[in-house]
């Protein structure tokens, strides 16, 4: 499903340059869940973005079901975002001044192919239950607890039906019994709709869920066994 | 249609989202807006006093003459009478379509000094009219000293001011220099057998070098005939149609004919000066807050604008495309400037409707014709205003927009991680 060859990627940081990957070659299949442990700063991050199309690599290919996407414009690239790729971010990055439903639909609204408002509402309905916030649908983001957030996040990830959903470090700003019904929540979804996620963390009880398990250490990805 | 009605909901969210910096920004479109309006209402007042002071006292509500260019100007006459008169075209529509008009005939004359043995400082403008008809329809005009005798046929009434500054009384026996259809100069003698004033209005009679009203009024029939003008002929048509019912076509015909079409403010080029001078104070201080507009919503924006980078980056980490946050960025201007333009318009309605009687401007009053200042709710300077403020705030928005498409969501992340 997603295949990357050699890919690199070096940041200027001031003026020093950082080689966040030095060469990285691995695949994702779909339904699996793929978890990228590392400390900090080992290039978790970079290679999610780079998966996930938020960004594009110095050399080295990236496919995305059998196209290559790495020498994508930015525009073809929000599009293959949009219509196949779900993110959730360590901060959440709700829009704060929309309620629980309106920032769940907000991929539909950006996304160019249009469902109909009877499906939209379906779709959006479902997930509200499926995150367990029918209570708080028409809660604001700074009405909600952190655990709360962070499950309006996944229900936005998911709202568009993407094949693939990258989260970095989906757990870190929750506490150990809400990044649990989380990660749970997330692992019945990849059981029921075959939806692929890749998780980059440093936090060891997501390994537990993982079918793939790969370690970042300075730039270089190495697979471990589970 | 619904992204555009996402648009306006999401806006609506957004400016209730900072309060403090709409607000700033809100003042600065409000302010702008009422003194548009304001503006406008400047200078409808001062075209509309003058026009109503010139209909009602010297040139009906519009003229047509066969001078040309400046020799048109009242305060600066012609010392010859033009080489052609009104053609019968215009007064035959005139006459078919029954409007009311007058025939004149307009030529400068001259005060000969006999002590000096010069002439006299600047031309008056002698007019030629109609008694009968025009008497009635200068309503604006009254008798300070001396009577109207329709009897006495060189009889004329002099313009106050004019009078005063050549120490002329009611019954004196006065020369005027002018030339004749031959283009030859006589003195022609007049029985002043009234001086006239304005009843309301403008107190414009300037005791400078060029005098704002040196108008003498006689009989049209008696010039005609001094003059060699044939009968029925004139110079001018002083036209009364305060609806401006014939305007366009007689303004066609005018122009068909090579006569100039004019309107009262215009045949004073003085006061014609004075109201276009209050236009251009109204546009420099409209620049001038446009420039202040700019700068301040630009900065403002610009706060807004690093306010939301991560939520743009959010978005666009979403799959935003470019042109998808450009609509959803100008739509929260137009919908802020509406909302505010709206509220400022809602404002000045209400100042109209409990402004009394209007605005006494004290000696500032010469720019409305000596009348009080009514603010008025022109639906052209309403129009002008808003697309005025939506202009400014597209460009004030343009540059912080620019940015917005250019935001990549992996540098916002990683500089909220810093």
């Amino acid at each position: 499903m997603i295949a990357l060859e050699e890919v690199r990627k070096t940041y200027l940081l001031g003026k020093t340059k950082v080689e966040a990957l030095k060469g990285v070659t691995f695949q994702i299949n779909k339904g699996e869940m793929v978890c990228l442990m590392g400390p900090s700063g080992s290039g978790k991050s970079t290679l999610l973005n780079l998966a996930g199309c938020l960004d594009r690599p110095d050399s080295g290919k990236i496919w995305i079901d059998g196209e290559e996407v790495s020498l994508y414009s930015l525009k073809k690239l929000a599009g293959i975002r949009s219509s196949k790729i779900g993110f959730i971010f360590q901060a959440f990055n709700l829009i704060p001044v929309i309620n629980v439903y309106e920032n769940i639909e907000f991929p539909l609204m950006i996304k160019k192919e249009k469902i109909s408002e009877k499906e939209k509402k379906t779709r959006i309905d479902n997930l509200i239950q499926a995150v367990g916030l029918e209570k708080f649908a028409k809660h604001r983001p700074d009405e909600l607890s952190g655990g709360q957030r962070q499950r309006v996040a996944i229900a936005r990830a998911l709202v568009s039906s993407p094949e693939i959903v990258f989260a970095d470090e989906p757990t870190a700003n929750l506490d150990s019994e809400t990044g649990k019904t989380i990660l749970e929540l997330l692992a019945s979804l990849n059981q029921n709709k075959k939806t692929t996620f890749v998780f980059a963390t440093h936090d060891p009880s997501i390994t537990r869920y993982a079918t793939s398990l790969f370690q970042m250490k300075d730039g270089i990805l190495s697979k471990k066994e589970i | 249609m619904n992204t555009v009605k996402n648009f306006i909901k999401l806006s609506f969210k957004n400016i209730r989202r900072h309060p403090v910096k709409n607000f700033l920004i809100g003042i600065v479109i409000f302010l702008a807006s009422i003194l548009f309006l304001f503006n406008g209402s400047l200078k409808e007042n001062a075209e509309s006093a003058w026009k109503d002071y010139f209909s009602r006292t010297f040139t009906g509500d519009y003229h047509i003459t066969s001078y040309q260019g400046l020799d048109r100007d009242y305060t600066l006459p012609s010392f010859t009478l033009p080489r052609k008169m009104i053609s019968s075209q215009i007064i035959d529509y005139l006459d078919k379509n029954q409007v009311v008009y007058s025939k004149r005939i307009k030529i400068g004359a001259a005060v000969y000094d006999d002590k000096k043995s010069e002439f006299k400082g600047s031309l008056p403008a002698l007019i030629g009219i109609d008694w009968e008809k025009e008497l009635a329809l200068l309503s604006n005009l009254k008798i300070v000293s001396g009577r109207f005798d329709p009897d006495l046929p060189n009889g004329i009434l002099v313009w106050k001011e004019y009078a005063d500054s050549l120490k002329w009384k009611a019954g004196d026996e006065i020369t005027l220099y002018m030339k004749d259809t031959e283009k030859n100069t006589y003195p022609y003698s007049f029985r002043v057998m009234g001086i006239v004033n304005h009843q309301e209005g403008a107190s414009l009679e300037g005791k400078g070098v060029i005098q704002m009203f040196p108008a003498l009024f006689v009989s049209y029939q008696y010039l005609a005939l001094q003059l060699g003008i044939e009968d029925n002929q004139a110079v001018e048509i002083a036209v009364w149609d305060k609806e401006g019912k014939y305007e366009k076509d007689l303004k066609k015909l005018a122009e068909e004919n090579s006569l100039q079409y004019f309107q009262g403010t215009q045949g004073y080029g003085i006061v014609f000066g004075i109201v276009e001078l209050l236009g251009f104070f109204g546009s420099s201080i409209a620049a001038l807050i446009l420039v202040i507009l700019v700068v301040a919503t630009l900065n403002l924006n610009m706060m807004g604008f690093f306010e939301r980078r991560k939520e743009i980056g959010s978005l666009v980490a979403m799959g935003a495309r470019p042109f998808w946050l450009v609509g959803l960025l100008l739509m929260e201007m137009v919908v802020f400037a509406t909302l505010v333009f709206a509220l400022a318009c809602g404002f000045y309605f209400i100042l109209t409707q409990t402004g009394g009687k209007g605005i006494d401007f004290g000696e500032m009053a010469v720019f409305f014709a000596g009348k009080k200042f009514t603010a008025g709710f022109e639906l052209q300077s309403v129009v002008n205003g808003y697309l005025t403020i939506l202009i400014v705030s597209f460009i004030s928005s343009i540059y912080p927009i620019y940015l917005t498409t250019k935001i990549n969501p992996v540098d916002v992340f990683r500089e909220a991680e810093i």
